[in-house]
């Protein structure tokens, strides 16, 4: 009962500074613009391929921002709790360090859910008032709208290996760039993972195949989040309930692995 | 000997500076035992290990060697923050919290159960004098209202001993003082006060022992009365006296066997000059 509250009091905190700081109403207003301007590019076909595009790019845009947004609130609302020796005063008190972690993984987790929460909602209104303006008869099945929400709920779960990344990296950081570049890279990093996973089949020599292995395990698959092409539009196949499960069981085991290491670290760390 | 609130052992603190590892040495085999009840003042130059020793206390860093323990607890484990309360040098806290909510944060980390929440507050607040700013937010404090919420989470979880890093540091006379009239409060508590601070004057006459640290090392550790009077000698400050009088009083200490020291004029001290010419201007205007 005493951890649950220490850490919904850290996740109460992480988000109330967050949704204090400017930024994340710019990541949000420049969101809410760039879906506000998909329905107005006009060069590309109307009707269905109209809508098809609005969904890309609406997906692309909650993927994109989103993970600018994760990464920056991640590094700053943690690693602010050491550079600005809020930590100390903290630290002294009687809380575990995991539990320390947990309460600022699950704050900025809660804004990312508001912000996901936000554009899926606004991708919804938009598509559905674009469908009914639409020169067609038969408008139901145009748009998925569940599948708007399936793309937000595994994005959030991205979301959330990434900021438990972040998490991980700040425990051992000795400067606030140093964890968004280290932080930026790991993304990178995972979303071109895929290559290195193509490629360790051909590979014949031994340790070279172990050692791309071994790369392959550290590092989550992000690329397998990027189902935007399977969800949301007529022709869509979208996913099965297995495949989605599957996927946020993903994002929570290499989570809460991070989460672990990022303990690990930030127990050890002198501060 | 009563009970002990904090027991070092030969605490030893290394701190690895720059690529190649070279270890600068923070603490060199310290050994202290305070007891509970006391006011214990730590007194060194920058760099002499005070804030290290406070911070290995806390488990904010380990030690390289040596064992540090707070009421018998392992310093640094849950069991020894729960008694303990701290204060930082520089207390930094969240500029967009009013005084009340941050100390409602405190509370919840500290573990005080919901329903004493509200009442360990108000004591807290009540205790440093910080009632009726409690609304504010933190970014209008003044440093001084500052040390004084600081000092106010220290208190929330009601521990048994506060370790306060300079909580006097950059805060005026009138505030040092009223600060030091809680530390006088809080030990009137029953509470053991571990404090550094630069203000020689004021740690005389607030601590009950102090220690001296240099490089790492204890040079002197006792009571402030023992280390500060001179063995065999007394001190008589006498007022109105004319030139025969005062030869009369050396011909009679003469005659008792002793020897004059010292005549010099009594002088009072800069911060006490200063805190009774406040408080005279204060009391004229009202």
């Amino acid at each position: 009962m005493l951890r649950l509250d220490q850490i919904l009091a850290v996740c109460g905190l992480t988000f109330t500074e967050a949704v204090r700081q400017k930024f994340f109403y710019i990541v949000l207003l420049m969101g809410a613009g760039m879906l506000l301007g998909a329905g107005y590019f006009q060069q590309f076909d109307f009707g269905v391929d109209e809508l098809k595009f609005v969904i890309d790019f609406s997906f692309g845009t909650l993927f994109f921002l989103g993970s600018i947004l994760v990464i920056a609130a991640s590094t700053q609302l943690f690693y602010s709790e050491i550079e600005n020796r809020t930590a100390h005063t903290l630290l002294a008190k009687p809380i575990r360090h995991f539990d320390f972690i947990l309460g600022k993984f699950f704050g900025v987790q809660l804004l990312m859910l508001i912000f996901v929460i936000l554009l899926c909602g606004l991708m919804t209104v938009l598509l559905f008032l674009r469908v009914r303006a639409l020169p067609v008869v038969e408008v139901d099945g145009l748009v998925h709208y569940g599948e708007i929400w399936l793309y937000g709920l595994l994005q959030w779960a991205r979301f959330g290996v990434l900021s438990a990344a972040c998490l991980l990296v700040g425990s051992f950081a000795r400067s606030y760039l140093y964890t968004m570049m280290v932080s930026f890279l790991f993304m990178l990093v995972g979303q071109l993972q895929y290559i290195a996973r193509e490629s360790h089949s051909e590979i014949t020599w031994l340790p070279l195949r172990w050692l791309v292995q071994v790369f392959a395990g550290i590092f989550p698959n992000l690329q397998i989040f990027n189902v935007g092409d399977q969800l949301g539009h007529m022709n869509a196949t979208g996913l099965t309930s297995l495949i989605a499960i599957s996927m946020l069981l993903y994002a929570a085991v290499y989570a809460w692995v991070y989460l672990c290491l990022a303990w690990w670290n930030f127990k050890r760390r002198e501060l | 000997m009563g009970e002990l609130a904090i027991e070092i052992r030969n605490l030893l603190k290394d701190f690895p500076v720059g690529m190649r590892g070279k270890q600068v040495r923070a603490l060199d085999g310290l050994s202290l035992e305070i007891e509970a009840g006391q006011i214990y003042g730590l007194l060194g130059p920058n760099g002499c290990g005070k804030s290290t020793m406070m911070k290995l206390l806390l488990g904010l860093i380990r030690p390289s060697r040596g064992a540090a323990h707070i009421f018998g607890m392992h310093a640094g484990s849950l069991g020894a923050r729960r008694v303990l309360g701290y204060l930082p040098e520089v207390p930094h806290f969240y500029r967009f919290l009013t005084g009340r909510e941050l100390l409602n944060y405190y509370s919840r980390i500290s573990g005080v159960p919901r329903r004493e929440r509200e009442a360990q507050i108000m004591c807290a607040l009540g205790q440093v004098g910080m009632e009726s700013a409690a609304s504010r937010c933190l970014g209008t404090y003044s440093k001084g209202m500052l040390q004084r919420i600081g000092l106010a989470q220290a208190l929330l979880h009601d521990p048994k001993l506060l370790i306060l890093d300079e909580p006097t540091a950059g805060v005026d006379p009138e505030g040092t003082d009223g600060i030091g009239k809680i530390i006088r409060a809080l030990k009137g508590q029953g509470k053991t006060i571990l404090v550094s601070s630069h203000l020689l004057g004021q740690m005389e006459r607030l601590c009950d022992r102090v220690a001296i640290l240099n490089k790492g090392r204890l040079l002197c550790e006792g009571s402030v009365d023992d280390l500060l009077t001179r063995e065999g000698t007394a001190a008589f400050v006498a007022n109105g006296l004319d030139a025969s009088g005062r030869s009369a009083v050396e011909a009679a200490i003469e005659a008792a066997g002793g020897e004059l020291c010292e005549v010099a004029p009594a002088r009072r001290g800069l911060d006490a000059l200063f805190s009774r010419t406040i408080k005279e201007e204060t009391e004229g205007m009202s």
